[in-house]
């Protein structure tokens, strides 16, 4: 009848599926079309800074085999899925033998945190702050106050960053200038660790939000303006409803509609936004390893993590798709 | 002494913007008695609805009552109430079915839930399964399948959802109900079905009817009587037959003579803006009102 179907679903989670493989088909041809072969650029450099290495070419021979550089290409491509599918990505070139993965597990939380709370906060305060601002009864000295919520919006989030960073910590030392907590404390569910886990995030999550959270209050406020002349709401003021109540069921309600998908077009760009904000607070978590692995051509540590936001991405777009027939009945009715 | 249900006396709105104020309404009464159904007619732009909204005090910005009354039950000035009060009166006693019913309807909540917050913001029922079926009642007086009462706004069809409208507007028995051009973007057939149900249920409810509406045909149909509007200025009041029989006022005879007829097809003109305007100088010079029969009454030609 309504709500979530079967058939919307799977539609959904086949798109997804879809999505993910051929982006990861994409970091295999772009990464084997990239000119030169990493493991030959190595020992060639290695050879020019120590001078004439012997048996050089058996080595490097060896090392293709080891990678499995050797093999035809489609059988590499299928173990690439193979083994991207179970999280393999082998092992570190610069951080030789650290696998990839172990490296991604430590990181992975951080970024999702991170990420997490940012978008949360977001969705939550700008709508609700979105709301006020568009609601016909807000007194006028609170709607003057629009434009400050915009200040941030046009600049980039590494700038804010900085700012933020030269302010807070270098020069009124309120927060820590790097890291993502403090590694005196013993890690764990104890009190210390969390509050200073949450004093080290407190800047980063603040650059982020600052910047991104202005396109949510204006595009709330319109909505709700633009809903708060349609004919449904004039027919609930006739019915003797109280402001507040048809503000949150007939107006804010219709108004969350495009909010939410305007969020999950704008989630590439958060995490972007956020790879760029950790490695300026050296955030341990995917955007500084990915910033690092870029620098050092540590190419299984890249693909993996692209491959990693890939996922991130394409997962909250799923979880939104699901969640948008719950909130907008007739969405799923398109389908059938 | 008849004891009115809706007595409008020298109603006037305005629109105000910055560079200029536009006179929507200008200076109207009329009165609609207990089970009576007064149809407003008149051209789009003549302030018709504006002239419903401003009853209901549901003009949306920068429209401004700026003078006049509205007494309901001959006992309450709608434009004094404090806005608790006139909540308290909304649906209760005053019911809207609004323009293009298409829009009426929260896309997001079922029809059950959009009839029953009307009437629970009014009245105390705690019994969820009788309420229940007083909706279902509802639902079956408007002529509508069960199954609607489950479903959402877009699984219905236009005319479907008109009726859900009516339906929500008689769920309180209000003394008055003011329809906004209720059939207008139906076809015609459901234009019919829309139209029967309405005065079923007015019938039925023993409520008095505001019409609003431009299709002179319907109206015939509908109404007991007749106010006909222009620039602002009702111009002619009387009952339905007499009106269109002998029109007094020279723009009601225009508007009846612009109708279509089957018999004798005819040339369709529309009124030039040099006798409109005409019509409306004299009307701002005065607006003065003669009684030519019992109950018909004719602006200055």
């Amino acid at each position: 009848m309504n709500g979530l179907t079967w058939k919307y679903a799977l539609h959904r989670i086949g798109i997804y599926l879809l999505t993910i493989l051929i982006s990861i088909t994409l970091i295999f041809v772009i990464s084997r079309a990239v000119p030169g072969d990493p493991i030959e650029n190595m020992w060639r450099q290695l050879e020019m800074q120590k001078g004439q290495i012997e048996g050089v070419d058996l080595i490097i021979d060896h090392y293709k085999e080891l990678f499995g550089l050797n093999e035809p290409i489609g059988i590499q491509y299928l173990k690439y899925l193979w083994n991207t599918v179970r999280f393999e990505f082998g092992v570190s070139f610069v951080h030789y033998p650290t696998s990839v993965s172990s490296m991604i597990g430590h990181a992975l939380p951080w970024t999702l945190g991170l990420g997490l709370i940012t978008t949360l906060i977001i969705f939550i305060f700008g709508n609700g702050i979105g709301a006020v601002f568009g609601w016909e009864r807000t007194p006028k000295f609170i709607k003057t106050i629009i434009p400050s919520s915009l200040i941030f919006t046009s600049i980039p989030s590494v700038l804010a960053a900085l700012f933020l960073l030269s302010i807070f910590s270098k020069n009124l030392g309120w927060f820590p200038l790097a890291g993502a907590y403090n590694s005196n404390v013993t890690q764990g569910w104890n009190w210390p660790y969390i509050a200073s886990v949450i004093k080290y995030g407190f800047l980063p999550v603040l650059s982020i939000l600052l910047v991104n959270i202005g396109w949510t209050i204006l595009g709330m406020r319109a909505m709700v303006v633009t809903i708060g002349g349609a004919d449904y709401v004039r027919l609930a003021q006739a019915k003797g409803l109280k402001p507040f109540y048809i503000l949150k069921k007939y107006t804010v309600r219709n108004a969350l509609l495009p909010q939410l998908t305007s969020l999950a077009l704008s989630l590439g760009g958060l995490i972007s936004g956020q790879v760029l904000v950790e490695s300026i607070f050296s955030y341990p978590g995917m955007g500084m390893l990915i910033f690092r692995a870029i620098r050092e051509q540590d190419f299984n540590v890249i693909q993996a993590t692209s491959y990693m936001f890939i996922l991130i991405t394409a997962t909250s777009v799923l979880l939104i798709d699901l969640l948008y027939p719950l909130i907008d009945p007739r969405i799923t009715h398109g389908e059938d | 002494m008849n004891s009115y249900v809706l007595d409008v006396r020298k109603l006037k709105v305005d629109y105000a913007t910055s560079m200029k104020t536009i006179q929507a309404v200008k200076g109207i009464s009329f009165s609609i008695q207990k089970g009576e159904t007064l149809g407003l007619i008149g051209e789009s732009g003549s302030g018709k609805t504006t002239t419903a909204m401003a009853i209901l005090r549901l003009l949306q910005n920068p429209g401004r009552v700026v003078g006049g009354e509205v007494i309901l039950n001959s006992d309450i000035d709608l434009l004094t109430l404090s806005e608790r009060e006139l909540r308290k009166v909304r649906w209760t006693e005053l019911a809207l079915i609004t323009q293009g019913s298409m829009n009426s309807l929260n896309p997001t909540m079922r029809v059950c839930e959009q009839i029953a917050d009307g009437i629970l913001a009014h009245k105390e029922m705690n019994d969820k399964n009788e309420l229940n079926e007083y909706i279902k009642n509802l639902l079956k007086l408007v002529g509508l399948p069960e199954r609607v009462f489950n479903q959402f706004p877009h699984e219905l069809s236009g005319g479907m959802k008109q009726r859900v409208c009516i339906a929500m507007a008689a769920s309180l028995n209000p003394s008055l109900l003011i329809a906004d051009e209720p059939t207008s973007a139906l076809d015609v057939i459901t234009q019919r079905i829309v139209a029967q149900t309405l005065l079923d249920i007015k019938e039925r409810l023993n409520t008095s009817l505001l019409i609003i509406g431009h299709d002179i045909g319907l109206m015939a149909q509908m109404a007991d009587r007749v106010a006909v509007m222009i620039d602002g200025f009702i111009v002619e009041v009387g009952t339905m037959q007499e009106v269109l029989s002998s029109p007094e006022h020279q723009y009601t005879q225009i508007l009846v003579d612009s109708m279509p007829s089957i018999k004798r097809r005819k040339p369709l003109t529309a009124i030039d803006e040099r006798t409109r305007s005409e019509i409306s100088n004299k009307l701002c010079v005065s607006s003065e009102m003669t009684e030519v029969t019992t109950g018909h009454w004719v602006a200055v030609n």
